[in-house]
């Protein structure tokens, strides 16, 4: 996996769109799957997809405001017969833009350099 | 999971569908079955179930005269994990993002 990068402009300032990003419910909502997050340093990130895939990981940095970083990697199946991906690292970036935030998003493959598996 | 094409290309077709649609609601019938069924000839209905086999979708067992076919619904479910994966990607959760929070 290389890194991918995507961007949008958002209408409303930096402290509104961070609040979509640390409630688990308007989490869910914009990312179309059931998601957990525990926006502080370690703490714990699930998502649920709706074929059934999920994909879990730790918070590695938390700025208010600014940016939300976290590893994950996906869990599909369960026992036996359990897969597990890849982990990869997910960066959220929020900038102030003269017409509202700049939301910058990265997936980078995680490699085994960063601490603890995720 | 199975190549999504040839799912999407078999299903691109309004006569494979109704085939599909009339194995999934009556379950396994003969190509004579079909035909009784779909407004096409036995000939052409032949052709579509050539194209479900291929892409997994039917499945015919039997021997040449009174084959019965089945809809093994597999490659369906692997064509809609790969739409899901797909709506799924970074662009379309941020557009979700955006209309989410602007109408807040």
């Amino acid at each position: 996996m290389t890194a991918e990068i995507h961007e949008q402009t958002i209408e409303a300032p930096p402290d509104d769109v961070w609040g979509f990003m640390v409630d688990p419910a308007a989490l869910s909502v914009w990312f179309g799957a059931d998601a957990w997050l525990e926006p502080e340093t370690d703490g714990r990130v699930s998502f649920r997809f709706a074929d059934g895939s999920v994909r879990r990981g730790v918070v590695e940095q938390v700025e208010r405001s600014r940016r939300l970083t976290w590893r994950w990697r996906e869990h599909r199946g369960a026992g036996f017969s359990l897969e597990v991906g890849d982990a990869s690292r997910v960066t959220i970036e929020l900038e102030p833009v003269a017409d509202g935030t700049l939301v910058r998003i990265t997936e980078t493959p995680a490699i085994a350099a960063s601490r603890g598996a995720a | 999971m199975t190549d999504p094409d040839p799912v999407f290309d078999a299903l691109a077709d309004p006569t494979r569908r109704a085939v599909i649609r009339a194995l999934a609601d009556v379950g396994p019938s003969t190509l004579a079955d079909l035909t009784r069924q779909l407004p096409v000839t036995r000939q052409a209905v032949a052709k579509h179930l050539v194209v479900l086999q291929d892409a997994g979708l039917v499945a015919g067992e039997g021997p040449v005269r009174g084959r019965r076919y089945t809809f093994t619904p597999q490659p369906l479910s692997d064509a809609m994990s790969w739409m899901v994966e797909v709506g799924a990607g970074w662009d379309e959760r941020l557009a979700r993002l955006k209309r989410q929070v602007e109408r807040a």
